[in-house]
């Protein structure tokens, strides 16, 4: 019995050290996040820096879910992205460095901008399977002390004919069967969440999560650029 | 004795685990992407029918939860067809279930 209880312990052990055993944790390379616990994300149009003309679409439609599951509270994008076009500033984070940080706080109630940058979309995202590469810089910017709290920039690989990675693929994939919605915007839906899941998937975790202020301690896996 | 071997087992399995999700979202994506791809009358009906579906399967369950801003991009879009009264019942939903929304519920709903 004795040694029944020793196993147990191992077991326990191993597996918790399993998942903490790099220098690089999420305290100490986003200590910011933690400082300022910012509950509401406000998502601007995204900077494109390449000629694929549907990825600021893609990404717009996908990234509420993923910021949401993350446990924050994501400004609604649809009445914003209107207000934007509205105002003729559809473009802003193309068109300038600096951002209206405390209009936004005080406008939308904003604690943070996600600022997105596609730096690279593959031009071959558009065959139906295989490899589709993307590379984009993800930046959270705080409306209170206009300091980046969280940045990640990441070449995202995703494999268009696997049913597996995060879900979001093979639940979207098995819907393909069974609607009308044209097969193909169905899997760019399915590969923009992907690359949100990937880039995102570091972010300290928000108010609403389980895990709020009690993922400091979790590795961050840097990319070697 | 039991006791600890279960947790052992438990932490084992949960450690490097990916969360569940914590809200349902249906269709919410693809017909949010289709609306912007191919606006019209026709994706944005559609578009309120998901989130129609996924407001009612939410009120209706008990381990399904409704994710931020369903609500209030609901009644954003009853205000545009102009059903204020209506799209007024959902902004305050919106701000019952996350009080943080206030003060972009009271901008949409201007």
């Amino acid at each position: 019995m004795r040694k029944l209880q020793k196993i147990a312990m191992v077991v326990m052990l191993v597996s918790l050290v399993s998942c903490v055993t790099t220098k690089h944790t999420k305290l100490t390379e986003y200590p910011e996040i933690y400082n300022e616990k910012p509950k509401t994300i406000l998502f601007i149009p995204p900077v494109n820096h390449t000629t694929a003309a549907n990825a600021k679409d893609l990404l717009r439609a996908t990234i509420a879910p993923v910021l949401a599951e993350k446990g924050y509270y994501v400004l609604p994008i649809e009445p914003i992205f209107d207000f934007f076009k509205l105002n003729g500033a559809y473009s802003i984070a193309e068109t300038t460095d600096k951002l209206p940080l405390k209009q936004f706080s005080e406008m939308f109630g904003a604690d943070a901008v996600l600022k997105i940058t596609i730096e690279d979309w593959d031009k071959n995202y558009y065959v139906v399977s295989g490899n589709v590469e993307v590379e984009l810089l993800y930046e959270l910017i705080s409306t209170k002390s206009e300091n980046t709290i969280w940045k990640r920039k990441k070449k995202v690989i995703v494999d268009t004919s696997s049913t597996s990675g995060g879900g979001g693929l093979a639940g979207l994939a098995a819907n393909l069967v069974n609607t009308a919605v044209a097969t193909a915007s169905t899997k760019y839906v399915a590969v923009a969440k992907e690359v949100h899941i990937q880039a995102l998937a570091d972010l300290p975790k928000g108010y609403h999560s389980p895990l709020f202020m009690k993922d400091q301690a979790e590795p961050v896996w840097l990319d070697t650029p | 004795m039991k006791t600890i071997y279960l947790i052992a087992v438990m932490v084992a399995m949960s450690a490097c685990m990916p969360a569940k999700n914590m809200y349902y979202w249906g269709d919410y994506e693809k017909s949010y992407y289709n609306k912007v791809k191919n606006p019209g009358d026709a994706a944005n009906e559609e578009h309120m029918e998901v989130l129609a579906k996924i407001i009612e399967k939410t009120e209706k369950s008990t381990t399904k939860r409704i994710g931020p801003g369903i609500f209030a991009e609901y009644g954003y879009n009853l205000l545009l067809t102009g059903k204020s009264e209506e799209a007024a019942a959902y902004f305050a939903k919106e701000q019952k279930a996350f009080p943080e929304s206030d003060v972009i519920v009271k901008f949409i709903a201007k």
